[in-house]
């Protein structure tokens, strides 16, 4: 898939554009994307980065980076995306000039978006000012039961499966491996210790079964008790796997939550309990 | 004044044990933490539940998170009145309890927009001075009315003396005057939810980032800070988390 930065960088040709933000690629946002595929127009996305609630200083949790969100449209079929940034004075245009500058001169002939989809000053910008330019449209209902609020509420509860059968996927966490407290190691089960964007949603602490890099993977969401620096730790213990991470980009699967965080009295029973840990990963399934 | 760190940032939910004052817990996590501390609105000392406190550079967001709605669990009493509403205050008057038939013309009333008199054990100020402490001094204070909104309040159990109820209701509002107005008092209070937060999801060892805490409150909330504030603080948070 060919990403752009800039409209000029596409060429112009035919082409069938899906707009959104697109945050997870979630089934809901699936069924927008695909409305672009198998027609004889090149399948294009148009998307923006960063979060314009971040830009607007509203916040967001993020279901996924940019990186992650561009190799799922990939995955789907999208043949080009543009990635507008989106800045203050992007928000300002007048619906018809960012139709115009960032559809229009790629050459759009049907323009689809999400039910609700609205851009521009004031948001007022909406399919029908893609319609009222000349341009085909399609607005795409939303499927029934699947909301990125929905999905953020339950991982944020560590309800990994249910979250999974409305991403239609399993939920991920992405990140660069760095290096921790080298503890894992001397237990036996040495970590990849995970650090992630601020603004990426983040499951509820606790212990998951699930993969990465194609091996299964224990992994731990927790917390230093002394909050400190990086309060926060995502370490994930591949099993069968040796082999120096660092620096590496990590997209961890997180398909079960096994359990709750818990303190040991000893390190006999904190390895014990990971030798469990490991044995549930073995068998836990992917959703 | 001893200065308090900018980071780290981010907010802390914390399930309150009856007893502490709200301001023993902030003082806690700041020892923990050593960060700029602040809360978002108290729970007296006899209640439980839900905090919302602010650590570092989010406390600057403190006006986001003030007046969003509360929901409560209380149990009251409804066969005394006390001075404060709750069990620590000196009983006023005993009587036999309402009918079930009486105590829902009460509660009906009581539901929607309503005026009550705020608690003469509160913290508002009257000509300048605590209402709680001219309370204590024993002056007899015509407590002013405070405009509510009641969106639901739901009994949960009934014994005839004891009624539990569960509320949900604006910003300000004292369920102790709503046990007064009940011809009550409140045994016990829990508060379950501040705005989109709830108390399930407290966890004192969890800093909650900004920017998936405020995703979560209303436009109108976020709108009392300036735009520039709210996005300085969320760059500060970016920026602690990749260094």
């Amino acid at each position: 898939m060919n990403v752009a930065h800039r409209p000029a960088e596409l060429e112009r040709r035919p082409r069938a554009v899906a707009i959104g933000m697109f945050d997870g690629v979630h089934r809901g946002h699936r069924a927008v994307v695909s409305e672009v595929l198998g027609r004889d127009l090149t399948p294009t996305v148009v998307t923006f980065n960063p979060h314009p609630r971040e830009v607007l200083g509203y916040g967001v949790a993020l279901l996924s980076t940019l990186e992650r969100r561009l190799e799922l449209l990939a995955e789907i079929g999208v043949e080009d995306t543009l990635v507008v940034a989106f800045t203050p004075e992007l928000a300002a245009l007048t619906p018809e000039a960012f139709a115009e500058s960032n559809v229009l001169a790629t050459g759009a002939e049907l323009v689809v978006a999400g039910h609700g989809f609205r851009f521009g000053a004031g948001r007022s910008g909406s399919l029908a000012t893609f319609a009222k330019l000349g341009v085909q449209t399609r607005q795409v209902d939303l499927v029934p039961g699947i909301s990125s609020t929905e999905i953020r509420r339950l991982i944020a509860a560590g309800d990994v499966r249910s979250a999974a059968a409305m991403l239609g996927r399993p939920v991920e966490v992405e990140g660069v491996v760095v290096s921790g407290d080298a503890r894992g190691g001397t237990l036996g089960f040495p970590t990849a210790n995970l650090r992630v964007e601020r603004s990426l949603l983040v499951p509820d602490f606790g212990i998951y079964a699930g993969s990465a890099l194609g091996h299964r993977a224990a992994v731990s969401i927790g917390v230093n008790p002394h909050y400190g620096g990086s309060e926060r730790r995502i370490e994930a213990f591949l099993l069968d796997y040796e082999g120096n991470l660092y620096g590496k980009r990590v997209v961890v699967e997180l398909w079960e939550r096994l359990r709750e965080e818990a303190a040991f009295t000893s390190e006999a029973e904190l390895v014990a309990q990971i030798g469990r840990d490991v044995e549930a990963t073995r068998a836990a399934t992917r959703p | 004044m001893v200065p308090r760190a900018s980071t780290p940032v981010g907010v802390v939910l914390l399930d309150k044990p009856a007893g502490p004052s709200s301001f023993a817990l902030v003082a806690e996590l700041r020892r923990r933490t050593r960060a700029r501390t602040g809360h978002t609105g108290t729970l007296d000392p006899f209640a439980s539940g839900l905090l919302v406190l602010l650590s570092g550079s989010a406390t600057k967001l403190a006006p986001c998170f003030v007046g969003l709605d509360k929901r409560y669990l209380t149990d009251v009493d409804l066969t005394s009145t006390t001075a404060t509403g709750d069990p620590e205050g000196e009983l006023l008057e005993r009587h036999a309890p309402p009918s079930r038939e009486e105590l829902e013309h009460r509660l009906a009333a009581l539901r929607g927009e309503v005026e009550l008199p705020i608690p003469a054990a509160s913290a508002v100020k009257i000509g300048g001075e605590r209402a709680y402490r001219l309370a204590r001094q024993g002056v007899e204070l015509e407590m002013p009315l405070r405009r509510s909104l009641v969106h639901a309040l739901d009994v949960i159990t009934y014994t005839g003396d004891d009624v539990a109820l569960e509320l949900h209701v604006s910003s300000g509002t004292y369920v102790r005057s709503v046990a007064a107005a009940l011809g009550g008092h409140c045994t016990s209070l829990r508060r379950t939810a501040v705005g989109p937060f709830r108390v399930e999801e407290a966890d004192p060892n969890r800093l909650v980032p900004v920017a998936g805490a405020l995703e979560r409150l209303p436009v109108e909330a976020l709108e009392r800070v300036p735009p520039a504030v709210r996005t300085s603080v969320l760059a500060l948070e970016r920026d602690v988390a990749a260094g």
